[in-house]
């Protein structure tokens, strides 16, 4: 099933990834958090050396978070993605109206990025001015404005992804196909 | 950030909405002169006690007015049917095959806007074209096509054929008759060329006989009106011809010229006023603020020292990259932005190095009309054309145009090379 933002699953594989994604951050704070706490208690008894390898309490520790990093990160990184491309979609319905060519698409990204850096240089002062809360302000500004702009260079990077695969493939199919050619000819011979 | 790379930006981010076509070239600029109002004030450029001032005396009121003045005009005497008169009496001089016809319209499209805007010109000839070629049963295509294309030489023909003329006479300081004098002999050098070549191309026409039996009067509606607006516009072109006896500013001319049609005329000034182009006037003024701020924060000085430090060897080459810049340019975005931010720049580098700022702009001049050419959307006149096509069922292709038009550009800009290198000697 395809849904009206262009993903399988709708609404529903939303909401379920939403809480995924919150659910295994929160596993992997919490497991982080545990080990870094009983760190000192625990690993501090383990100590020992095999051959010239010197094995220590914090070692492992560090070890165990890698691996618990890795675990977690791979099923935060698969939804994160997912959201990604979604906000892509969003980007492009919004963005790229009516438009067929991918490289005025980019263009209108372009002008996105610019706009943005343009109002984050007009309101810093602005909201500076502010007493007490400007400066957390403009941190929370900064930062949306941050991540619109890494928003629209996935999208610009995706769309350009789009308008070079095509010659990228043609190039490989006709070297594919003068090589295979070559040797035929080479074997022949 | 500071003040250069955020008025860069702001300029970029005009160029692109420009290009791309997003919003109406009118509110990309409208945009611009806000943002650069907001930013200077952000960065002590203007203050606010003396904000109107400084954004009137970056407006040039004598090149508005001139061109408000000479869209008045151009639509008060289109409106009498004067040009519509003028096409029928030659195709029925002319007669014979479609190809004679067609010759006989796209010699008369230069004429015509060398005194019209290219847009008024290309609506009134598009569709006396489409009508004559189905009386011949030919196909209007390439005619429609080689039309559009000379209302850009046209354009180089006088000082009130073009918006970009305008600026660069106003700015620079160029009188009605000097303009004339350097613009003719490149504007008919290239007609006749191009009226040549296309000759040969529309010869397949030749076969197509058919006898032209309508009165050219049944277009003019009153006659009366139809000789007062041309009284009018007559005297108003002595004036502007006169100019340099009577020193009186073009603006105020043009614009004392367009009062008085539009007293003298007759004709209904809401209907007049309902078909000027405002959408330019506003975009030329605020381009003049965006101009402007560019000036005042500093990015055309570095504009200006970049340029020079790239042709300080080659002085003499300065004129002939105007036109290729302008003229690439142009191909892609209006030539007024170009023309307005070109200037400025010019006006530097002519201090710099030494080089005549005329002949400079003269490179403005010629890269500004003739670039329009290059690309179907270079110029609207072009964009009318492929209208008037596609209402006809004939959706042309940018490969196509390129193939009509490109070779034909290509050689304009070359002997509008030619012509600048020699320009700038003589000058």
């Amino acid at each position: 099933m395809v849904s009206r933002i262009g993903m399988s699953g709708g609404i529903g594989d939303v909401r379920k990834r939403i809480f995924r994604l919150l659910k295994n951050i929160l596993l992997l704070y919490f497991v982080l958090l545990c080990i870094r706490t009983i760190q000192p208690e625990f690993f501090s008894i383990i100590n020992f050396e095999i051959y010239d390898f010197k094995i220590s309490g914090e070692k492992i520790a560090a070890t165990l978070s890698l691996i618990f990093t890795i675990y977690f990160g791979y099923f935060i990184l698969i939804d994160l993605r997912f959201f990604l491309d979604l906000a892509n979609k969003f980007i492009s319905m919004k963005l790229g109206e009516g438009e067929h060519g991918k490289a005025k698409i980019i263009t209108y990204d372009i002008a996105v990025i610019i706009a943005s850096i343009l109002i984050q240089e007009f309101l810093t002062p602005i909201v500076l001015a502010i007493p007490y809360i400007g400066e957390s302000i403009i941190k929370v500004i900064n930062l949306a404005i941050l991540a619109l702009i890494f928003f629209i260079i996935y999208h610009m990077a995706n769309e350009l992804y789009y308008i070079l695969k095509r010659p990228i493939d043609r190039l490989i199919e006709e070297t594919f196909r003068k090589t295979k050619k070559n040797t035929s000819i080479g074997e022949g011979v | 950030m500071d003040v250069s790379s955020t008025f860069s930006l702001i300029f970029t981010l005009i160029l692109i909405l420009l290009i791309t076509g997003r919003y109406h070239r009118s509110v990309a600029a409208l945009l611009g002169a806000l943002l650069t109002i907001v930013f200077g004030l952000e960065y002590d450029l203007f203050t606010f006690e003396n904000l109107w001032k400084e954004l009137v005396s970056f407006i040039d009121v004598n090149a508005v007015l001139l061109v408000v003045g000479v869209m008045i005009l151009a639509e008060a005497i289109a409106r009498s049917g004067f040009f519509e008169f003028i096409g029928l009496s030659l195709a029925k001089t002319v007669g014979g095959g479609f190809h004679r016809v067609s010759i006989a319209l796209i010699s008369l499209t230069i004429l015509f806007s060398a005194l019209l805007s290219n847009i008024t010109t290309m609506i009134i000839i598009g569709a006396l074209t489409v009508s004559l070629a189905k009386k011949f049963e030919a196909d209007p295509t390439e005619t429609i096509i080689y039309e559009a294309m000379v209302t850009n030489i046209g354009g180089l023909m006088l000082m009130i054929s073009s918006i970009p003329n305008l600026i660069v006479a106003a700015q620079i300081g160029i009188e009605f008759l000097e303009f004339a004098l350097f613009s003719l002999p490149l504007a008919l050098i290239l007609s006749i060329i191009s009226i040549l070549l296309i000759y040969r191309r529309l010869k397949k026409f030749s076969t197509m006989q058919r006898k032209i039996d309508v009165d050219p009067w049944s277009v003019v509606e009153n006659k009366e009106l139809f000789y007062r607006a041309l009284t009018i516009f007559i005297f108003v072109i002595i004036l502007l011809i006169l100019q340099d006896l009577i020193k009186i500013p073009l603006g105020l001319i043009a614009f004392s010229g367009a009062i008085l049609m539009l007293i003298l005329g007759g004709q209904d000034p809401e209907s007049i006023f309902s078909n000027i182009d405002w959408g330019s006037v506003f975009f030329l003024t605020s381009f003049y603020i965006i101009v402007g701020g560019l000036e005042r924060s500093g990015v055309l000085n570095i504009f200006a020292q970049n340029i020079i430090g790239f042709l300080s060897f080659q002085p003499k080459m300065v004129p002939i990259l105007n036109i290729w810049i302008c003229g690439l340019a142009s191909s892609v975005v209006d030539n007024i932005p170009i023309t307005l931010t070109l200037i400025p720049v010019m006006k530097q580098i002519s201090k710099m190095l030494n080089i005549s700022l005329k002949a400079l702009g003269w490179g403005i001049v010629f890269g500004a009309n003739l670039g329009g050419n290059l690309t179907p959307i270079g110029s609207p006149s072009n964009i009318i054309a492929l209208g008037i096509l596609k209402r006809e069922g004939r959706n042309i292709t940018w490969r196509e145009w390129f193939n009509l038009c490109i070779p034909q550009v290509v050689m304009q800009l070359l002997l509008a090379s030619v012509y600048v290198t020699f320009l700038s000697v003589i000058i």
